[in-house]
């Protein structure tokens, strides 16, 4: 578990925030939320997450903006963070198909079951070691 | 002016065509009638001339050689001999006597002698009935006597009694020896019967008769002939035997005169029978001068009637002409109105029915050409019609309307001039002279307001002829409109998709977290969180599917609401602000109320206006950041009630607030940005309102926040009305969650 201990949630529907909060915090993760892009900078900056969920649609700054500042921008120190992106959208790269290298994957909120969060992390800490 | 030229000309034509048609028969004929009748009325008068000549020749030759021949009876008497032969032996009384007894005897005889003279050779009368002595009143020349004739006549008057008489000269022969002359006179009254016999030849002729010696000519019946110098002259160079031939000259009388001429047998006269000219052909005259009167009358009779027809007809004629003008200067509806059955009324008839048809064509073409105008200029697609050179002959309104440019100030121009089609920033060559049709999709236009229209462009060849004025259709697509409502609708499409989903999302997810707790033990109080946050969720699903169906119902004009008399502020902002609170507090904002609170009475549908006021409040929440404050001022402005909703939000753009209420409208556009919203709230709340005869207004700065305020009458009593009174609603929640978190 070690190295994805960190998860930053970037979501502005504060239920599923909740909700996703509840089951990783349980599952013994460290979370923090955000409920807008500016406020997602500001806690990743901060908590330099190991992990973001970064939704698309968001007040203020979208996760596509976010997403390039976070991998792009050392001042954010998460330049190495592993970024899955939130979306309700059926297919979010594409509609921008230049983000698929900047990000380690994309969920559709609609359709994953909470489970899923857990084999996406599974996954991604394989594909760090 | 042309008209009356026209009338003259006609007249002119149709009197000198009637004239010629009427007259020419009538001349020729009475030409040929007058020689014919003049020659044969000659003939005729020569012959009566003649046949009068020999006439009375005979009878004249008669009388004379009656009494001539009396005389030389008398002449050869056997006593007379023997007394005058003795006599001249020995002439002595006695002798004498017995003369003068015998020539007394005789003369009482012989009917029609008037006296007998007896001289001697030396032409002395011997004796006498005048004067039985002697003596004598003869003049001498009786005397003369030819030598190859036995007598001279001749006529004079006598100076005893003044009376014409013949005087028959004799010879009185003894033994073959001329011894004496016997003169014997005559009474002439019967030649001169015979000479005025003149029956049959009118009655300006006459019948004369002169003696015609080697020296002169002397006018015997009567005297006064001798004044007739030319008939006399004639008479003259006349042989005495001549037969009669006619002949014209003038008389004594100065009458021109025909003349037929015969000599008397015994004398040296000669008789002339004339006729005068004028009586002769009195009637070849008369029927001359009635052929003339019938010519004039004639003449006079056809000019009449043809100058009253050619008037009809010139004035018809002139009428038509005056009608063709018109309908060639324009005016259709000019006509003749002839009635008449002739042919000129069926050619102004024609005329009128030239006029009704053109008139009728005309109307069609202008109807036809209004018809295509109407269909052309209200065409959504702009036209605009090329000529050969690719100037611009004809630009649709859709055109004026893309370009801001009236038709004026397009026609005639180079299309190249007027239009310029970018694509991106590059300039796009649109060839408008190729002979294939072309299209030219996705092109932008940029219009004198600095607004870009999408535009499409086809190309059409006119392919009539190479000379067709028209060359080239240019049909403009201004697909502007349409692309906004169909980047409009995708994005309605995919927010709804977003939207549906965010609850969706939630209710999901606490489901699933009782779920995972199901499994690790059941703590009540998480369970009972987990299960409310799962309806409210399934609540906001429920507001948005409402929502949707909202705008289905107001795009459809099925909207049904339910009118009642209701406190604005009691029954509807206040609950609002209430129910609201709860969120509001949640994101930190602080939201208070202000100015009426009761008796803000309307009359209006509760729930729809709680929707408006719900909608501006969760807008004013949604784009409000934490920490700041919402006002809702609720006041009478006129015979209006207004609520204002202001916040301290992000505020709206200057550009966006015109849009505002626009279906699918949303300020922060696409996905992309971030923005949230169905973009449908504001369009219901503004169409919930107008049905209440009341507004939404906006009013914003950015950065600063924004005011909306929306206003709904004083209730003035129910109103009446079928179409907004009851109506069956069901019983949805008006719930304007569109927009919630």
């Amino acid at each position: 578990m070690a190295g994805l201990q960190k998860i930053l949630l970037v979501e502005d529907n504060y239920q599923l925030t909740n909700i996703f909060e509840y089951f990783l915090k349980d599952h013994g993760f460290d979370v923090r939320t955000a409920i807008d892009g500016e406020n997602g900078l500001i806690v990743a900056k901060e908590y330099q997450p190991d992990l973001v969920f970064l939704d698309i649609m968001l007040p203020k700054m979208s996760g596509l903006d976010v997403l390039k500042r976070l991998r792009y921008e050392p001042e954010y120190n998460c330049t190495g963070a592993k970024i899955v992106l939130l979306t309700n959208l059926g297919d979010a790269t594409k509609a921008n198909p230049d983000i698929d290298k900047d990000i380690d994957g994309y969920v559709v909120k609609a359709e994953i079951e909470l489970d899923d969060l857990l084999k996406i992390i599974e996954s991604l800490k394989s594909k760090t070691s | 002016m042309m008209r009356w030229g026209l009338l003259i000309g006609v007249r002119q034509k149709l009197i000198t065509l009637l004239l010629t048609i009427g007259l020419v028969p009538v001349v020729i004929t009475g030409i040929i009638a007058f020689f014919t009748i003049r020659n044969e009325l000659q003939d005729t008068t020569i012959n009566q001339l003649q046949s009068t000549a020999i006439r009375q020749e005979q009878r004249i030759n008669t009388l004379v050689q009656m009494r001539r021949e009396e005389a030389i009876r008398f002449a050869n008497q056997f006593d007379l001999q023997v007394a005058i032969a003795q006599y001249l032996e020995n002439p002595d009384a006695a002798k004498k006597q017995e003369l003068y007894t015998i020539i007394e005897s005789e003369f009482l005889d012989v009917v029609g002698i008037q006296n007998i003279y007896l001289a001697d050779l030396s032409s002395t009368v011997i004796t006498s009935t005048v004067n039985s002595s002697g003596g004598s009143t003869l003049s001498g020349e009786e005397f003369t006597i030819p030598e190859t004739e036995q007598t001279n006549i001749s006529i004079r008057q006598d100076p005893l009694d003044n009376v014409d008489k013949m005087y028959i000269t004799t010879r009185l022969s003894v033994n073959n020896q001329d011894v004496a002359y016997l003169v014997m006179t005559f009474l002439v009254n019967d030649i001169v019967a015979a000479v005025q016999d003149y029956t049959g030849l009118g009655s300006t002729g006459e019948t004369v008769i002169a003696s015609v010696s080697d020296s002169e000519t002397v006018s015997l019946f009567p005297l006064r002939f001798d004044a007739d110098a030319a008939l006399s002259t004639r008479l003259d160079s006349l042989s005495k035997f001549d037969i009669t031939i006619p002949f014209t000259g003038t008389d004594y009388r100065d009458q021109e005169v025909i003349v037929v001429e015969r000599p008397i047998r015994f004398t040296d006269w000669v008789m002339a029978v004339k006729i005068d000219t004028l009586e002769a052909f009195l009637s070849i005259n008369r029927f001359r001068d009635t052929l003339l009167v019938i010519i004039f009358i004639s003449s006079f009779v056809i000019i009449a009637v043809s100058y009253i027809i050619s008037g009809i007809v010139a004035r018809r004629i002139g009428r038509m002409t005056v009608v063709a003008k018109q309908i060639g200067a324009g005016n259709l509806s000019a006509r003749t109105n002839f009635s008449r059955k002739d042919e000129i009324g069926v050619l102004g008839r024609s005329i009128d029915t030239m006029g009704y048809s053109l008139g009728r064509f005309v109307h069609n073409l202008e109807s036809e050409r209004n018809r295509l105008s109407i269909i052309i200029n209200n065409i959504y697609e702009g036209i605009l019609a090329i000529d050969k050179n690719g100037h611009i002959i004809l630009a649709n309104k859709a055109i004026t309307e893309l370009t801001h440019l009236k038709p004026e100030e397009m026609v005639g121009r180079p299309i190249k001039e007027v239009f310029t089609w970018l694509r991106g920033q590059a300039l796009v060559d649109v060839d408008y002279t190729a002979t294939e049709d072309q299209t030219y999709p996705d092109l932008e236009f940029k219009d004198s307001n600095g607004n870009t229209h999408y535009i499409k462009l086809v190309i059409t060849r006119v392919r009539i002829s190479e000379q067709a004025y028209i060359q080239t259709i240019v049909t403009v697509h201004d697909e502007t409109k349409r692309r906004e409502l169909e980047d409009m609708k995708l994005d309605f499409v995919s927010m709804a998709a977003h939207e549906l989903r965010t609850p969706l999302s939630s209710l999901r997810g606490y489901l699933e977290l009782m779920r995972y707790k199901s499994r690790k033990g059941i703590n009540p109080d998480e369970i009972s969180h987990f299960i409310e946050q799962s309806l409210r969720s399934s609540a906001e699903l429920s507001g948005l599917i409402s929502n949707l169906l909202d705008v289905s119902r107001i795009e459809s004009g099925t909207l049904m609401l339910s009118f009642e008399k209701i406190d604005l502020a009691q029954d509807v902002v206040l609950p609002s602000i209430k129910d609201i609170t709860f969120s509001a507090n949640e994101k930190r904002i602080n939201i208070t109320s202000q100015g009426l609170t009761q008796d803000c009475f309307i009359y209006a549908d509760r729930i729809a206006i709680r929707e408006v006021i719900d909608n501006l409040l969760s807008n004013a929440i949604h784009y409000t950041n934490s920490g700041g404050s919402i006002t809702v001022n609720i006041k009478k402005v006129d015979a209006n009630f207004v609520v204002e909703v202001t916040d301290t939000g992000i505020g709206i753009a200057e550009k966006a607030i015109p849009n505002l209420f626009a279906k699918f409208y949303r300020v922060h556009g696409g996905l992309a940005s971030g923005s949230v919203g169905t973009g449908l709230g504001l369009f219901i709340s503004k169409s919930i309102l107008e049905r209440h005869k009341g507004s939404v207004t906006v009013t914003s700065k950015e950065g600063v926040g924004s005011t909306f305020s929306f206003s709904v009458p004083e209730y003035q009593g129910d109103v009446q009305s079928s179409s907004s009174k009851h109506e069956v609603r069901g019983h949805r929640g008006w719930t304007t969650k569109n927009i919630t978190r």
